[in-house]
């Protein structure tokens, strides 16, 4: 194995095990597409950064321009749902606008960049869909990194974590609702903002809903689901990257999503006849 | 200041827990969005008491709950926990939900869910000492369900939820405890076993504050009621209560002459 399709592995790897564990922590509070939001959010935010490094003209500035314009334009998005709720809209409503006006933000941004030559339809299309095939040590650190760190977090923190996402309402009363509120914000958009080079925006929300759909049947405590959740989104994402790389020549984000989807209609399909086989042996 | 101290749980230790008011609720108003649903609503519980919340459907008992335990903001109004703030008193007031505000489905057992109870009493990372594992088997043993510690949340019956909810609350050892609709939807046994449990808290001097839906058993089960409906129409006995014309304008005459 060549020393590039190791690094686009432990990408892989990591960018799918952080999707997965956190895509099983969205999905219990029911917000997968909040997910999605926060990463429209982040791309009108890396077009932003894109226009104000054309302007500063200064090349290291590129990677904290990125991280503080995407932050600053998801946790705007993801802030404008929780107004548009306030004033009564309900959540898909309110999601709905965000998304809408995000990319319709973009696309005008885009524009206005473009005129500086700093951003091209090959920039938004990698956004959209990611380029897993051209993961860079540089660019899989983060999620690495990301990845270690939510580890080390759940280990310590996992209780604290379950009771927040089973009951919210009893977090409130016990004073720690803010607070984590906050946090997860934070997480959402470091997660999304870690994750946007491999899979892309429209291949992002697949990745963090399947792998929990996927072992939901099987587990039966939260910590289980969590972890299996991260096993599976690593394992059949790099066993995608791997089979992307020489057997099947199909662009990799995509084999990625095709091939959690086969693996959620198994476990599903799986789950049901042994459930039908318990039920006939009860009777 | 507040956050960062509920976040290291730092509490007032100087709360009496046996003050002669136990809970006071003063002009509150609250309500969804533009909404006000209950308004100037006052009243006081008196340490050790039990008091019933009653009224017709729509009436505001919910909100009101939620607006006293600060789940949804008061637009006017203070309560007061054992002279306190809510805040300061947090970790000796439990609230027991109605049952569908849980997501039973969730990947968990009885025993995780009960111990939730005690996560106001821990440190940040909410790791549970052996001390507070036997609080948890106390309290499922004292509902009956210690057989259904170790059972998945998503394989109970609506009975063995409420018992579930109150063995979490009970693990908190609260001294005041504050109950949406506990009684409804339940079987015989789990009946019981409810008034049963709620009869040695009050045993203890504690304070129950209960919305509850069967007026016929009222008088039986309560020491005091608040009648809502929209505002504070009535308090006092339930004999009281239930004969003010309050409570004839808001169930009819025919409740009131079944009562």
């Amino acid at each position: 194995m060549d020393y590039n399709t190791l690094i686009v592995l432990m990408g892989l790897l990591s960018t799918g095990s952080l999707l997965g564990g956190f895509g099983a922590l969205v999905s219990l509070k029911g917000e997968n597409l909040t997910a999605d939001v926060a990463g429209h959010g982040v791309v009108s935010g890396v077009v932003v950064s894109k226009g104000l490094l054309a302007v500063l003209g200064a090349a290291w500035l590129a990677v904290p321009l990125l991280w503080v314009c995407g932050f600053a334009s998801s946790a705007l998005t993801l802030g404008f749902i929780f107004w548009a709720r306030s004033r009564g809209y309900s959540a898909g409503a309110a999601q709905a606008m965000a998304i809408g006006l995000a990319y319709g933000l973009t696309l005008v941004l885009m524009s206005l960049v473009q005129g500086y030559g700093a951003f091209s339809t090959k920039g938004l299309t990698t956004l959209l869909l990611g380029d897993a095939a051209t993961l860079s040590l540089g660019r899989i650190l983060p999620a690495i990194s990301m990845l270690l760190g939510a580890g080390l977090v759940f280990g310590v923190f996992w209780r604290g974590l379950m009771n927040w996402v089973l009951d919210p309402q009893s977090t409130q009363l016990q004073g720690q609702s803010s607070a984590l509120a906050l946090m997860w914000i934070v997480a959402t958009v470091a997660v999304v903002l870690t994750c946007l080079p491999a899979l892309g925006l429209t291949l992002l929300v697949g990745a963090l809903t399947l792998p929990a759909l996927a072992v939901r049947p099987w587990v039966r405590g939260f910590p289980a689901l969590v972890i299996g959740s991260a096993a599976v989104g690593g394992v059949f994402a790099t066993l995608a990257g791997w089979l992307s790389a020489g057997i099947v020549p199909l662009p990799t984000g995509a084999l990625v999503i095709v091939t959690l989807g086969a693996v959620w209609l198994l476990s599903m399909i799986l789950a049901r006849g042994v459930s039908a086989v318990r039920m006939r042996r009860a009777a | 200041m507040n956050a960062l101290t509920s976040m290291l749980r730092i509490t007032d230790k100087s709360v009496s827990l046996s003050p002669e008011i136990a809970l006071g609720v003063y002009g509150l108003s609250a309500g969804y969005g533009a909404e006000t649903i209950v308004r100037d609503a006052s009243f006081e519980v008196q340490t050790g008491e039990r008091l019933a919340i009653i009224g017709p459907n729509g009436a505001g008992k919910s909100t009101l709950l939620k607006a006293v335990l600060g789940l949804i903001k008061p637009s006017a109004g203070s309560v007061r926990f054992l002279n306190r703030g809510f805040g300061a008193v947090r970790q000796h007031v439990a609230y027991v939900a109605q049952a569908d505000e849980i997501d039973w489905r969730f990947p968990g057992k009885v025993r995780d869910l009960v111990a939730m109870g005690r996560a106001v009493h821990l440190g940040i990372t909410g790791r549970l000492t052996a001390t507070d594992w036997r609080a948890v088997d106390r309290a499922l043993g004292s509902l009956n369900i210690a057989h259904l510690a170790d059972r998945p949340l998503s394989d109970l019956s609506g009975g063995q939820r409420r018992r579930v909810l109150l063995a979490r609350a009970l693990v908190q050892d609260p001294q005041v405890l504050i109950m949406d609709e506990p009684f409804q939807a339940i079987d015989v046994s789990t009946r019981e076993a409810l008034i049963d449990v709620l009869d040695a808290f009050q045993a203890e001097g504690k304070t129950a504050v209960i919305v509850h839906h069967n007026l016929g058993d009222v008088q039986a089960l309560f020491d005091r009621a608040v009648l809502i409906d929209g505002t504070v129409a009535s308090v006092g006995s339930p004999q009281e209560v239930m004969a003010s014309p309050a409570f004839a304008a808001a169930f009819g005459a025919v409740h009131q002459n079944a009562a």
